[in-house]
């Protein structure tokens, strides 16, 4: 990262030497997708592509971006913790164990909300850009024709959560449709006989489309489905699975490298 | 990565040892970190993004803060760590086409879908990478790690106004990009 300050003057003028066929996009409409505004109009049109980049960006976590928890998990227990501060936590755990699970599954709603490829495709509601850049990317279907939602919520700020599958206007399943019968399904067998990595995918699918955690059984409930046997269950006490099994082996090697301990944290701001 | 209203008790437990605690807070962290890593230092990602974590782990105790503040630190500390990487490894030949063919196949029912998820944020990043290295930087900071314009600012030693022009020159040179590539809706 040695080549970090490039000067801007380096860059080609973009301004200066727009295609024909892009139209330049304006500072409020860019900083719109950065606060997940819905920008409507020609401008609107004109980031659905950008957008579409953002919420790949943003997606939920793949399974290969959770592998190295082991050996971070080490690293936490090796810590210099004096013993006195350890066993108050211990004991502690197991009133945390169910907001520890609630935090994650916060978590992975509003990660999912936006980028959610996989509940989208349980649902075959991707919304238009995403399904648009996986087709032109990697030969995806392309969306129906139609299919025009409103700008997704690429940024992700704590107080806002992102709430884009339960907004009426945005794109995602259908509440009373087959997808949203799919996700219940999925998850109950998930559940059932799914490892935790299945449970923690099919849940904040399910999440993501119901819009919270805490509405999946309300949601769930009014899918009239077969396979669907426990409508208005309450959502489990632990749904991301037990976290302390990591779901795949660490992608990367220990490294010697000794950090060096930050002389101050960040002052809040 | 937003843990939202749970952070400060998340946070309080994590640093009293509780494991279960941090893992929520690794599991909504490194994701993101892993992500801008392979912008920013894309020979040693995954290197760099552990050893972040082992500066976070030995400074936890000592971190005061709310959520901002947390992922300003975490970003920080990568964006540290990424420089550090850099004069180290800068003689070593990059190998930026490694990870493409080392991608992960899962067994599961639904591997198309997890597949696709993946080389579409795979494809997305690879985007960004393209940008002049301090728009890549600065947009991957807004909008992975969701942090502000004047926390991004104090990040890479800018200006605000600089950081903010080179946010929408990244974010349109995306547009044009995706445009190009045929997404046009």
């Amino acid at each position: 990262m040695s080549g970090r300050d490039v000067p801007d003057a380096d860059m080609p003028n973009i301004a200066g030497s727009p295609r024909a066929d892009v139209p330049e996009l304006p500072d409020g409409a860019l900083d719109a997708l950065l606060t997940g505004d819905l920008v409507t109009g020609e401008a609107g049109a004109g980031l659905r592509p950008a957008a579409a980049l953002l919420a790949a960006l943003t997606a939920a976590p793949h399974d290969d971006e959770l592998a190295g928890h082991a050996r971070v998990l080490a690293e936490f227990r090796r810590r210099g913790l004096p013993v006195r501060a350890r066993r108050p936590a211990r004991r502690r755990r197991r009133s945390l164990t169910s907001l520890t699970a609630r935090a994650a599954a916060a978590a992975a709603v509003a990660a999912t909300a936006l980028g959610g490829v996989a509940a989208a495709a349980y649902t075959g509601a991707l919304p238009a850009p995403a399904q648009q850049f996986a087709h032109g990317v990697i030969g995806a279907p392309s969306p129906p024709p139609g299919d025009r939602p409103g700008a997704p919520q690429p940024s992700h700020r704590p107080g806002a959560p992102q709430a884009t599958p339960a907004r009426p206007d945005a794109a995602g399943p259908d509440a009373a449709g087959p997808a949203a019968s799919g996700l219940c399904t999925a998850y109950a067998h998930a559940k059932a006989h799914g490892t935790a990595s299945q449970k923690a995918v099919a849940f904040r699918n399910l999440a993501a489309a119901a819009g919270g955690a805490a509405k999946i059984a309300a949601y769930c409930a009014a899918v009239p489905h077969p396979g669907n046997s426990q409508p208005g269950q309450p959502a489990p006490a632990r749904p991301a699975g037990h976290p302390s099994h990591p779901t795949g082996k660490p992608s990367s090697h220990p490294t010697p490298h000794q950090g060096r301990r930050p002389s101050s944290a960040p002052a809040t701001h | 990565m937003v843990i939202g209203e749970d952070f400060p008790a998340v946070l309080a437990a994590a640093q009293r040892g509780d494991e279960d605690a941090f893992t929520v807070l690794w599991r909504d962290g490194n994701p993101a970190l892993l992500r801008y890593l392979k912008v920013v230092a894309p020979a040693s990602a995954e290197d760099v993004t552990a050893e972040t974590w082992v500066t976070v782990v030995r400074g936890l105790d000592r971190f005061r803060g709310g959520e901002d503040a947390w992922r300003a630190w975490l970003f920080t500390t990568a964006r540290r760590r990424a420089v550090d990487a850099g004069r180290r490894r800068s003689r070593r030949p990059e190998s930026p086409a490694a990870e493409v063919g080392d991608g992960h196949w899962p067994a599961a029912a639904d591997a198309a879908e997890v597949v696709l998820e993946n080389l579409a944020t795979r494809a997305a990043i690879a985007a960004v990478a393209s940008l002049p290295p301090l728009q890549a930087d600065v947009v991957m900071l807004r909008v992975v790690a969701g942090l502000d314009t004047e926390t991004v600012a104090r990040l890479v030693g800018r200006s605000p106004g600089a950081v903010r022009v080179a946010v929408h020159r990244g974010l349109r040179r995306l547009a044009r990009i995706m445009t190009e590539a045929g997404v046009t809706r």
